[in-house]
């Protein structure tokens, strides 16, 4: 990660509707794929977003986390108060983070949202379970007990983020879709990726093929000696298998989507002519059927 | 001997929770004693700690010494089902003599 060349101020004109697919022209054009950046300085122009789903919220936040780490102050500028994207962004309290102040008088966290939050390696535990899921249980209707397993899908997450990224903090955001039915969260850190930590037991590897060995269970890239290759198959196992929901990671060049279809889970991965700058988790969880969660966190005897 | 989880960790969320409870069971479970887990107030626990805790085991004794010495209460489904799945990945993953 660095800056090469100078070029003079990169002037990032984000798209009419900013989703999964478009925040990638955005990516390309601030950082290069060896996660370099030619400008010595950034604005994003909001002028022309109308509309921003919840996962680019957290790619956003990222890149605009890289500038700052390299010293470089991004500028905003355009932000249209009629545009639901720009009251989007600045109820989940993006611009009270960079602007140190919302835009908007009145903006606040929606109930449909859960708080935009950078969150460091030290306090995920906290974060899960006295932000997250707490948000999660009062919009289910439910308990933070019965949300256990969801819980630990988050934890499992974290822990991956803490053990292999090579960063301290990973970016969070997430939305309730009630009419839908669904939960959709994301979790992201520009850390090295999954590739590089794969290709340190399998050199040579492509990104989709190190996606597809992450989740095995058991396959482990002795990134330290706490390894033991199960994190990403047990968030596979209880949100696509047993929720029905759908898990995807993009890291690298690489997308992996983990669906359930059938009578089980179908994990599928590609190499893409995209590139992300270290891993992206999106969650979806459906709620219609999330009680079959629930049952986990009763009391069970234990045998052998 | 009787090791309640929350009275040593203040939560199970990391290799490093787990390891403090390994470090409590790993010499009694070596010296041939009978060991109960409890994990009274906890709902669930991810892979981490199962994995440092329970699965480590299996560094020091044979995993049919970890299944006659080691019993688990007060759990739940999840945590039953995990730390099962983390020794029957052992088993099978286990090369036939």
């Amino acid at each position: 990660m660095g800056i090469i060349g100078a070029d003079a101020n990169l002037v990032v004109t984000l798209p009419e509707n900013l989703n999964s697919g478009t925040i990638y022209p955005v990516l390309r054009l601030a950082i290069d794929e060896h996660g370099n950046t030619t400008c010595s300085a950034i604005t994003f122009d909001f002028s022309r977003m109308l509309f921003i789903e919840p996962i680019p919220v957290v790619v956003l936040c990222n890149l605009i986390e890289y500038f700052v780490k390299l010293g470089i102050a991004p500028r905003f500028t355009g932000m249209n108060f009629s545009s639901a994207g720009v009251a989007y962004l600045d109820d989940a309290g993006f611009f009270a983070r960079y602007l140190e102040a919302p835009l908007r008088k009145h903006a606040a966290r929606r109930d449909t949202t859960l708080t935009l939050g950078l969150v460091e390696n030290p306090r995920s535990w906290s974060y899960v379970n006295h932000d997250m899921i707490p948000w999660l249980a009062q919009r289910l209707n439910t308990t933070a007990i019965a949300l256990g397993t969801v819980k630990v899908c988050f934890e499992e997450i974290f822990n991956n983020i803490a053990d292999h990224s090579g960063v301290s903090a990973g970016w969070v955001f997430g939305q309730h879709f009630p009419q839908k039915k669904e939960v959709h969260l994301a979790v992201s850190d520009f850390g090295v990726g999954i590739k590089p930590n794969v290709a340190k037991v399998k050199p040579g590897v492509s990104d989709s093929d190190a996606l597809r060995l992450a989740i095995r269970e058991g396959f482990t890239s002795k990134s330290n000696v706490q390894n033991r290759g199960a994190g990403l198959a047990i968030l596979m196992r209880y949100v696509a298998e047993r929720n029905h929901g759908a898990v995807f990671i993009e890291s690298g060049k690489g997308r992996l989507s983990a669906v359930f279809e059938g009578t089980g889970m179908k994990a599928t991965a590609r190499e893409r002519t995209v590139w992300y700058p270290g891993t992206l988790i999106h969650v979806i969880l459906k709620t219609d059927t999330l009680s079959t969660l629930y049952e986990d966190s009763e009391p069970e005897d234990f045998s052998w | 001997m009787v090791i309640r989880i929350l009275d040593h960790v203040a939560r199970c969320s990391t290799y490093a929770d787990g390891n403090t409870i390994f470090d409590l069971i790993a010499p009694l479970i070596k010296e041939g004693k009978d060991v109960t887990l409890s994990f009274e107030g906890i709902d669930a626990v991810p892979s981490s700690f199962i994995n440092a805790s329970v699965v480590r085991l299996a560094e020091i004794v044979p995993l049919s010494e970890i299944k006659s010495r080691l019993k688990v209460v007060n759990s739940t489904r999840q945590i039953n089902e995990l730390i099962r799945g983390r020794i029957a990945f052992l088993e099978s993953a286990k090369p036939t003599p």
